[in-house]
């Protein structure tokens, strides 16, 4: 059988769930951040899976995803950095330990 | 259409679909993976000898006529050692380490054109195909740091990825401006496009792109990660028999990668006359790799501070004037005639020497002249090593004469002369004279037993000094290597047989019945 | 070609469902990272199977390259790799969620009547240019401000790791 727009719109909204929960059930700072990359990951397969499929003529498709690359790395870059300088402080990277906002 | 392509389309009248694309690909894969690994032996073989030419010494030259089968043997030796990993150390990640480094050197080649339409896939993306596939390998440089479970392994991974990626911005800004003239990012495109080389149309461009990849594939000057003198080899220190060949063969492989971009970028890859194409390209990848030879025997090893000071405030800020000034090219002269080079060479010297004036050398002033001459005059000088004889000869069967008042191994000692004073043994500093004597016949001591433990010896001549009636003497031989460190340990009847090798050590006035020293050079007036 | 397109798309789809769920859910973070550069790799080859080569590029290069990278690298900063990766309160919330949200999307993906094109698109990357940069309807304003939000990016993140 031939691989259409919902195998690879099934396999997207995999990933996504399995990032959703990574980022909702999970105690260290990064194993979120790392989900959260999963989910962004996740849409740009669907983003590209929508722009073959049902608009190739149209490029946006493939600038939207760029833009969401673009946007992954900066925030990457901007959460490393918060995690690393809580690190700093607090010695730890558990979520469920840092819920104070003073100390 | 790529010769491949053309097999593929013409066995589809005979095969059926999936055989007719399948198999052409992987006779050509078979045949790229055969030429890579007998140009990386090749290139082994050509870097220790063409080094040795460049430091006026001899290669080695035992294994096979003329040292051909030293890469065999390298081989062999790596094959047959026992594979070692430390007891607490992440066995997968220091398992898929070396694979992981590997590969993307080895699939760098899928893009390169080894002669008109003689490529293995025409990527639309050609050019950021081997950018990112290059970025990946600095993932394995750090599965081998941290899988090793050892600190300094540890800290040359984290520094080596540090390097590996602050040297990757000038090298795609340097390649961006070659993309500006070639208005494509296909491999194929980019050579068709150079009817004027690059490097012309660009020598900034060729300059950066030329260090930064010296860079990122850690060679000298820039392989203070990986040396052994300076982090005990770094991020393969825990690596032994077939994984230490798997980065060893990375490291070439990548070598030889990155002189084929560079050829192909910049050169004019397979394109000039008479000659066929693939011919041509070796030549220039040759050129490349003889000038990666150069810098490594010429130039010492940079710091780690100096190393990513380099990259960031020197070559970055020239990589992206660069791009700006070809986007300008672009947008006033849209054809990029031939005769911008001039323009673009005084825009690259002007840049050059302006730059470095930038960061002044304390009590020197402008660096340029420091680092800009003097590099230039100390490879002008590996240079014209290369036509001179080696200095070095083939030890053992030919033997240069050592000084004339050379410090050698054992002692010369006249058993007529002796009075027994035991004078050398009271000046010996670290007591190892060892002497018994007894009444002689006449009047005056004779030595019975004269024990001189050499595994201690400082080779200070004091002894020599100290003796009153010229009995003792140094001698001019090295050659004393032995099995058992009892045999170090000499007595008085081996200084008595010893050949007459006296040293002028003590006794300048025995100089002038020795041959004098073979020097290195021939001595300067005056001398 | 098109069998190899199936047989390419279950091995992809496999491999990423499995690295995505080992990111999640092994315990020793440091092979969790390498699963999630195996993710990132794998669904670069989901990219060419869909025509967009110059995205797959992209993909390799800034997710495995840089991401992956400094992923790895603050991993490594902050030290607890060995069971680094417990799980919180929230499990069986998350997991409920998590569900419901896959039953959702799977229902109305199967059901929706979407347009399909039926050509295969010809990979340029001009004409990705010319999208990205021209006068008429071009992207360039939002190309402006994401370039100007690297830079916000760059520059907070070097202000809130550097030693006082």
């Amino acid at each position: 059988m031939a691989v259409g727009l919902e195998h690879f719109l099934i396999l997207s909204a995999i990933l996504f769930s399995i990032g959703l929960y990574g980022a909702l059930a999970k105690r260290n700072a990064i194993v979120i951040l790392m989900s959260v990359e999963l989910m962004l990951n996740a849409v740009n397969i669907s983003l590209v899976a929508f722009w073959r499929y049902v608009a190739p003529a149209l490029m946006t498709g493939q600038v939207f995803v760029i833009f969401v690359m673009v946007l992954a790395a900066a925030e990457v870059v901007v959460g490393l950095a918060i995690i690393i300088s809580i690190y700093r402080s607090r010695e730890t990277v558990d979520v469920e330990q840092i819920d104070l906002m003073k100390w | 259409m790529t010769i491949l392509e053309q097999f593929q389309q013409w066995l589809l009248n005979y095969w059926p679909s999936w055989a007719a694309y399948l198999v052409p690909a992987l006779i050509a894969f078979i045949i790229i993976v055969i030429i890579v690994l007998v140009m990386v032996l090749m290139f082994i073989y050509m870097e220790r000898r063409i080094i040795g030419r460049f430091q006026i010494r001899l290669g080695p030259n035992r294994a096979g006529p003329f040292g051909i089968l030293q890469p065999v043997a390298d081989a062999i030796k790596v094959l047959i050692k026992e594979d070692i990993v430390p007891i607490r150390a992440d066995r997968w990640v220091h398992y898929w380490a070396p694979i992981i480094t590997f590969f993307p050197a080895l699939m760098i080649f899928a893009v390169i054109p080894w002669g008109q339409g003689a490529i293995f896939a025409d990527l639309n993306i050609g050019i950021l195909y081997v950018v990112a596939i290059s970025s990946v390998g600095a993932i394995g440089i750090f599965m081998a740091g941290w899988g090793s479970n050892n600190k300094f392994s540890l800290v040359a991974g984290m520094r080596t990825i540090a390097q590996m990626v602050s040297y990757e911005i000038p090298l795609v800004l340097s390649i961006g401006g070659v993309l500006i003239i070639a208005g494509s990012l296909s491999m194929m495109d980019i050579v068709e496009a150079q009817n004027v080389p690059f490097f012309l149309l660009q020598p900034l461009g060729f300059v950066i792109f030329f260090i930064a990849a010296a860079s990122e594939i850690n060679r000298s000057p820039f392989d203070l990660l990986e040396a052994e003198s300076e982090i005990v080899t770094g991020y393969h220190t825990e690596y032994s028999g077939m994984k230490f060949a798997l980065f060893f063969f990375a490291e070439y492989t990548h070598a030889f990668a990155l002189s084929t971009i560079a050829a192909t970028l910049f050169l004019g890859g397979w394109r000039f006359a008479l000659l066929p194409g693939p011919i041509w390209f070796f030549i220039k990848v040759l050129l490349v790799f003889i000038v990666l030879l150069w810098m490594r025997s010429t130039l010492p090893r940079v710091r780690v501070d100096q190393l990513m000071g380099f990259a960031w405030k020197f070559l970055f800020p020239l990589a992206l004037i660069n791009l700006f000034i070809t986007a300008t090219e672009a947008i006033i002269w849209p054809g990029f005639p031939w005769w911008l080079l001039f323009l673009n060479f005084a825009i690259a010297a002007l840049l050059i020497v302006l730059w470095s004036g930038l960061f002044p050398v304390p009590g020197e002033g402008v660096s340029f002249k420091r680092y800009g001459r003097g590099i230039a005059k100390g490879m002008a000088l590996t240079f014209k090593h290369l036509f001179r004889h080696p200095i070095t000869v083939q030890y053992p069967e030919q033997r240069l004469t050592p000084a004339r008042r050379f410090r050698g191994y054992q002692l010369v000692w006249y058993e007529d002369q002796c009075n027994g004073c035991r004078a050398c043994a009271r000046a010996c500093p670290v007591s190892i004279i060892d002497i018994e004597t007894r009444k002689g016949e006449e009047k005056g001591l004779v030595v019975e037993k004269l024990e001189v433990d050499f595994g201690r010896c400082l080779f200070c001549g004091l002894c020599v000094e100290a003796c009153p009636v010229q009995a003792l003497f140094m001698s001019r031989d090295y050659e004393k290597a032995s099995y058992r460190r009892e045999a170090l340990v000499m007595n008085k009847e081996q200084f008595i047989a010893a050949p007459d090798k006296r040293s002028a050590y003590a006794y300048p006035d025995l100089e002038d019945e020795m041959p004098p020293q073979t020097l290195l050079a021939p001595p300067k007036e005056g001398r | 070609m098109e069998t190899g397109i199936v047989i390419a798309f279950w091995v992809l789809a496999a491999v990423i469902v499995g690295a995505a769920l080992a990111v999640v859910f092994f315990r020793n973070i440091f092979h969790a990272a390498l699963f999630l550069v195996l993710c990132f790799f794998t669904i670069a080859g989901i990219f060419v199977i869909l025509s967009a080569d110059f995205l797959a590029g992209a993909q390799v290069l800034i997710y495995v390259g840089a991401i992956g990278v400094l992923i790895i690298f603050a991993i490594m900063l902050t030290r607890e790799t060995k069971r680094g990766n417990p799980s919180g309160r929230l499990q069986l919330p998350a997991l409920i969620v998590g569900l419901l949200f896959l039953i959702t999307m799977v229902v109305v993906v199967v059901s929706t009547n979407w347009n399909v094109v039926a050509e295969i698109p010809e990979p340029t990357i001009s004409s990705l240019a010319q999208a990205l940069f021209s006068k008429e309807n071009g992207f360039v304003l939002a190309f402006e401000i994401a370039a100007a939000l690297l830079l916000a990016a760059i520059i907070g993140a070097i202000v809130l790791v550097r030693e006082k």
